[in-house]
This record gives structure tokens, sequence and C-alpha cells, in this order.
């Protein structure tokens, strides 16, 4: 097995307003080495998209450990933004601005981003790159999203609920793309879905979420 | 040596922002500049009137407060913006929102943020001396350290301070 390049130990979240007690994801504890993909599945409201919050937001709200590749990442956290590849429901980007827009101006955070790449998924999954954020539909804006992920190159990618809005053909396409970019960056890939055929067919890993509490994590044909 | 990569870390986080802001401004800096140039115009008619006798219009001290803040809103609008102060409501959301999840420290946004507001103040800080130091020469015979102190605090300092608050607030 190749080298853990993601980590969480006994990760409890805490609630952020100054009047809310009490965890809101509690023990979370896995290892992912690079070279799989790792599921996280739960039914709605049991903490999936909070936890990629907790990897993404610049403040430590936290007990715990989050690890990528052996740091801490909130020990530098824009170090660590540069090394992972989001993609999440929440638009992040410029709505009123085009694709390729979008990946000049912001591209330009990352230490690395490949415009080509870029622009090459992009066109593998039919998006023009001159269409405006707001004008494309969940589906492609997911794909573009995925594109201006993948163009930085990261260690690790976190997928919110990614494939939801995907049509079947990209979809496969879509894993297709992820299985190579794992074998050729040698990354790893942490998502959350609620498609069955994905849990079975894809997923090297699978942790179960159940109300913020982690239930079981294990290799998926175990689970 | 790790305290040098952090230093220089942060510089290019700083100058990745400054070329991001280059082709932000472009699209939302168009008209609102007008605003920012005009309150500043009603900033400078106001500190003509010398330190000595602000007291004797008191009534003008909400218009101090109300102006030291519009100048500063109107000039940041276009960096914290998506869209121009004129343009309607779509699209309006917050540049930190878009960049929160990027490799920049909200930390160095602020930080640039208020580099570009010093700059513009401190010339209308310097307009605003020449100006307080000929009338109240002019009127009272008379220039003390506080026509320096006033024109620096209300100019600079004030708005300066009302930015960093709103940067601050931002997605807090």
């Amino acid at each position: 097995m190749s080298d853990m390049i993601f980590a969480a130990r006994q990760v409890n979240g805490l609630r952020r307003g100054i009047w809310q007690k009490g965890l809101r994801l509690q023990n979370i504890s896995f290892e992912l080495p690079a070279g799989y993909i790792m599921g996280i599945v739960g039914k709605n409201g049991a903490g999936k998209t909070t936890f990629f919050d907790y990897i993404m937001q610049d403040k430590k709200c936290y007990t715990g450990e989050l690890l990528l590749e052996g740091r801490e990442i909130h020990q530098n956290h824009q170090q660590a933004l540069d090394r992972i590849g989001f993609v999440s429901e929440k638009n992040r980007f410029m709505e009123l601005r085009s694709a390729l827009q979008n990946a000049q101006m912001l591209g330009r955070f990352y230490s690395f981003f490949d415009k080509e790449l870029f622009r090459d998924i992009l066109e593998k999954g039919k998006v023009s790159e001159h269409k405006i954020i707001t004008e494309m539909s969940r589906g492609e804006q997911m794909k573009f999203q995925l594109a201006f992920a993948v163009a930085h190159k990261p260690k690790v990618f976190l997928l919110d609920e990614v494939t939801a809005g995907m049509d079947p053909v990209f979809r496969l396409d879509f894993y297709g793309l992820l299985h190579l970019l794992i074998k050729e960056e040698d990354c790893s890939v942490i998502l959350s879905t609620h498609i069955e055929e994905e849990i079975e067919k894809q997923l090297d890993f699978v942790g179960v979420l159940e109300e913020g509490r982690w239930v079981s994590f294990g290799e998926n044909k175990l689970i | 040596m790790r305290k040098n990569e952090k230093v220089q870390d942060e510089e290019r986080q700083r100058i990745r922002l400054r070329q991001f802001d280059q082709e932000l401004v472009s699209y939302t800096g168009k008209v609102v500049w007008f605003l920012t140039g005009w309150f500043s115009f009603l900033m400078l008619l106001l500190i003509c009137i010398p330190v000595q006798r602000v007291t004797e219009f008191k009534s003008f001290l909400v218009l101090y407060m109300m102006f030291s803040i519009w100048i500063e809103d109107f000039f940041l609008q276009p960096y914290i913006h998506m869209a121009d102060a004129m343009m309607p409501r779509k699209g309006w959301g917050r540049t930190y929102e878009r960049l929160k999840y990027l490799p920049i420290s909200k930390k160095q946004y602020i930080r640039v943020r208020l580099e570009y507001l010093f700059r513009y103040l401190w010339k209308l800080s310097a307009a605003g001396l020449i100006l307080q130091c000929v009338f109240s020469w002019m009127l009272d015979k008379q220039l003390t350290i506080w026509n320096v102190v006033y024109v620096i605090w209300m100019l600079l300092v004030m708005p300066m301070f009302w930015g960093w608050l709103e940067l601050i607030v931002e997605d807090a």
C-alpha cells in the first residue's frame, strides 16, 4: 500500500457560534493512502458537508487532527488549500464571468494551474469555456468546478455530492478521469455520495456518518 | 528559514491578489470612482473650516462622520464586491466569498485592500492639510499642531478605521 495522504484523527467538530454548544461531528478517524477513492455516505444532515467545511474553512473549528501528507492542515492552511481540489454544491465562483475568465482570474492563486488541462476537461464535458457561470446547469457547473480543481493538480480531491447532477454517461467518464488522475498524479479522492451504484462500484473505502457520528470505516467490500 | 519562507509566501499571495484586483476592478470599478470623488470633494470643503472654529458648526460633525464612512466605502466597493456599485443587485456577491477556499489568507486580503485605501487617503489628507493650513491662516492668522492632528484624524485615521472594520466583519 502506498503512503498515507490524508488522515483524520479523533476529529470532533465544534459549533461555530458563541451560543451553540455541543459537537457537530464526533470521533472521525480514518487514514486514506494515496491512489484510492474514499466515500463518505450518510443521510441528509448526517454531517458530510460539515466535514468538508471543517477542512476548507480558515478557522480551525475542531479538536483532533486533520492531516494532509502528515501535516495538520490548519498549521499552514493556505499551503494545504494549494494541494486540495474542492468541488462543492456551494458555488464559490464569479457568477457573471465565463468559465475561462474564472480560470484566468482565480487560477493564479495556485502555485500551479494548467489552463490547457482545464480547457481539455471542459471540452470533454461539452461545456463551452465562454459560457457564463449563471447560465450553466447544475451538472455543467460541477463539470466546470471539476476542471478547475483538476487543473491545479492537487494531492487530494474533496468532492461534495458532485455526481448528483451529472448524466450517467459523463458520470462514467468522470470516474474514468478520476482513476486516470489517481494513477498519474498519485493523489486520492474523498467524496460524499448518495448513489448506490457509485458506492458499490467506484469506491475503495467507505466511511459512514450517522447524525454526526462516525459509525464505521473500512474497505468497501467489508462494509 | 521557516520565517523567511512564510514572509515570501505572504508576499507571493499579495502579488497574486494585486494582479487579481486589476482584473476585478476593470469590471467593478467603472462608475463608482465618481462617488468616492464626490464625497472626497465634500469632505475637503468641510475641512476648509479651521479646527479652532469647528465647535461653531456642531451639526457638521454628523456630516464629517458620514463622509468619512462613504469615502472609504465607495473606494473599497470595486475591491470587495463582484459587481459595480451602480449596477442592479444581480451578482452583488462579496469578493471574499469567492476567494475563501483558495490559497489566500484573509489577513493578506485585508492588508492589500487597506494598502489601496491608504494610498488614496494620504493624498487626500495632504490636500486637506494644505486647505486647513491656508484657511486657518487666512481667517485666524494662526497654525497649531491641532490643525494637523485634526486633518489626519478626519481624512486618514477615521476612514482607515472604517475600512478596516468593514473588511474585518466581512464573512465574520
